[in-house]
């Protein structure tokens, strides 16, 4: 059976054409979310994942060591997410939950005997397993707490508990259809 | 509906950790998927066991374990040591809990 969700994914506005012509391209080294691929919010922890995109594409303007933004203009697409629910491993869920527990209890175990021990971060064990072939994952859903506001930023504003449910989608050209821009603006207006 | 743990995934799993060796494993993670070692945690006990230092400590401050029940107490007083080798200023009276405090840090 196929899950369908609708994902939203804040960027800025240069990168629009290339994506509705040539599609996502899916980002390599955010290990510390669900590992590489193509973010979108989507709905779970917060009603409004639309909103939560577009003040990312908002935040993520700014260049802290240029002491500028990057870009002046942002848009929020809108893609339906597509997957076959073996698939499709949901981390907000405790049968999702209990696959990459197994995979960590294996490998801890395993490193134990030689006195080794490594960083768990959720990215990093998440490519493991699909980089190892120990699960075919093509889509991952999980629940984290993000900075969506400059004031979060300035002052590193950080907590444990998530505001945000996003997914990583490994191959974007398999899993996401009908991509459309559903809202565009300037950063200036934004942020003041 | 989410991808489950069900028998054909576990044995998946269960074989490629069979399969590869414990050395090879550290470098597979380290090296291909860039883990961050965290060696230094841990510290050799009796027998060849190894405990992580930081899950290992609070217990023993907090008395749950006890010289009675470990086979590694040469290891722990050996940490001991450690944590307070350059702190002989500290006198044993700053540790004396505060009965009126309301909040149950010992019973």
């Amino acid at each position: 059976m196929n899950i369908k969700l609708d994902g939203y994914h804040g960027t800025e506005m240069k990168r629009v054409d290339s994506i509705l012509t040539n599609g996502f391209v899916p980002s390599i080294g955010d290990k510390e979310w669900l590992g590489d691929g193509t973010y979108f919010f989507v709905k779970g922890i917060n009603e409004r994942p639309e909103i939560q995109a577009g003040k990312w594409a908002i935040i993520s303007a700014w260049n802290n060591k240029e002491k500028k933004n990057d870009y002046d203009e942002y848009a929020v697409l809108h893609g339906v997410i597509e997957v076959d629910e073996n698939k499709y491993l949901d981390l907000t869920e405790p049968d999702g939950v209990e696959v990459l527990d197994y995979i960590q209890e294996k490998y801890t175990s395993k490193l134990a005997t030689i006195g080794k021990k490594v960083d768990p971060l959720d990215g990093y064990l998440i490519n493991f397993a699909r980089g190892e072939k120990l699960v075919d994952i093509e889509v991952v859903k999980g629940n984290f707490y993000i900075k969506l506001r400059k004031e979060d930023r300035m002052l590193r504003l950080s907590r444990r508990t998530p505001n945000c449910t996003i997914c990583s989608v490994y191959s974007p050209k398999n899993n996401i259809k009908d991509v459309r821009v559903i809202s565009t603006g300037r950063i200036d207006d934004e942020i003041g | 509906m989410t991808m489950k743990l069900d028998k054909e995934h576990k044995e998946r799993i269960d074989r490629y950790f069979d399969e590869i060796s414990a050395d090879e494993l550290y470098s597979v993670l380290t090296e291909k998927y860039h883990f961050e070692s965290k060696d230094n945690d841990m510290v050799i006990v009796n027998n060849g066991k190894y405990l992580c230092r930081e899950d290992m400590m609070p217990a023993f401050w907090e008395g749950t374990m006890s010289y009675a029940n470990l086979d590694i107490k040469l290891e722990i007083e050996v940490v001991q040591m450690d944590l307070w080798g350059n702190k002989s200023d500290i006198q044993k009276e700053e540790f004396v809990c505060d009965k009126s405090c309301s909040i149950p840090l010992a019973s």
